[in-house]
């Protein structure tokens, strides 16, 4: 056997060792230094992360980047969960104001210990995601959207069938 | 803790020419997870009491990093850890894959291991990275299970943003543009990797 090759060979336990614990391990060999000076001034702004960069690339059919506008996405799972279920809903001018406050109200006392969250920032959010779901127009415009973007498959295809495209 | 089964291994190879940004690129990947799992088990505990998400292990070979928690290794270290079921539910960062994962090497022990290991790393919970600077000199058994490829673009001194493409398998390539300075801090840019001896001998011994 070549040289290199038994160098390469690592030095495995012996069977009746004891297995060793992952997570032990990991904290006994895991080292920590701290981050290097960087050369930003004190108005160095991060700018966008890569992790942002990535989940809102615009690099998207048409169809899909439309959607995502008109029914926008929430970092906070609740209100997520919440939106994405009222956005297609159909729901009754009657019932829109009633609706509005009580939501407004259950999310402003399950915060009431988080600074970031105010009472007009939370309005101004679920106002926007009930009036998108009033009277059902959400999902007629997804609706529309999604024939419109078939039509036009359609019509793409028929195009280069008959080698006008 | 109950962990959640991958539905697929995260396996990916950057390339790139130099200065483009490809260490950057998967200290920035390092760094958003690591976060994002702090935050997580910040959170589990608050609600919870107990972490139910276990700490995400940082494994590096050929690059150290400063301001994150992580495992510095060599390969054969990786190897063995592997074996023994030490590296789970983690990331590993092998940085300049070509020196000991050539495809032009004969087929040594450390390409045959880790391209064994690798058919596995979904069932184990690993996101492996491979920094090369041409991706074909990647070893092609690794090509079969890359399930990400990243090229990097650009790196823009002025601004701080570099620009890479990615395709993930079954999508098309998408472009992406971030901002990359943010990121200098948590490594170091300039750092040099050491040839194993052997090869250095060898090399001297070939041209003397």
């Amino acid at each position: 056997m070549p040289d290199d090759e038994k160098e390469l060979e690592p030095d495995f336990p012996e069977e009746d060792d004891e297995p060793v614990d992952p997570d032990e391990m990991y904290q006994a060999l895991k080292t920590v230094t701290p981050p290097r000076n960087g050369e930003e001034d004190d108005d160095y702004d991060e700018g966008v992360s890569l992790e942002t960069a990535e989940r809102d690339n615009p690099n998207e059919s048409d169809l899909k980047a439309t959607l995502r506008q008109l029914f926008p996405r929430f970092e906070d799972k609740k209100i997520d969960q919440l939106a994405r279920v009222t956005m297609v809903a159909r729901i009754q001018p009657d019932v829109f104001k009633p609706m509005l406050r009580l939501t407004v109200d259950s999310i402003v006392r399950n915060h009431l210990d988080d600074d970031d969250v105010t009472v007009a920032s939370v309005l101004v959010i679920i106002y926007s995601i009930i009036s998108i779901g009033l009277e059902g127009k959400g999902r007629i415009d997804g609706l529309e959207l999604a024939g419109s973007a078939k039509d036009a498959e359609e019509l793409d295809r028929i195009s280069k069938g008959l080698g006008i495209a | 803790m109950v962990l959640k089964p991958y539905t697929y291994a995260h396996a990916s190879i950057v390339s790139g020419e130099q200065g483009t940004g490809k260490t950057n690129f998967v200290v920035a990947r390092v760094f958003d997870a690591y976060r994002k799992n702090k935050r997580t088990r910040a959170t589990e505990m608050k609600k919870y009491g107990e972490y139910r998400t276990p700490e995400l292990k940082i494994f590096c070979v050929n690059v150290d990093l400063y301001g994150i928690p992580y495992v510095s290794a060599t390969l054969a270290q990786i190897i063995e850890w592997l074996d023994r079921d030490i590296i789970q539910f983690a990331i590993v960062v092998i940085d300049e894959g070509y020196v000991g994962a050539y495809n032009r090497d004969p087929m040594s022990n450390f390409v045959k291991a880790l391209n064994m290991y690798s058919l596995q790393i979904r069932k184990r919970r690993i996101d492996f990275y491979m920094i090369y600077p041409i991706s074909r000199m990647a070893d092609y058994t690794y090509h079969t299970i890359v399930t990400e490829r990243v090229m990097c673009m650009s790196y823009d001194e002025k601004n701080g943003m570099a620009t890479v493409q990615i395709k993930k398998k079954k999508e098309p390539w998408r472009t992406v543009t971030y901002n990359a300075r943010q990121y200098q801090r948590y490594f170091d840019t300039d750092q040099t990797v050491k040839l194993p001896p052997k090869k250095v001998l060898k090399a001297i011994q070939s041209v003397s």
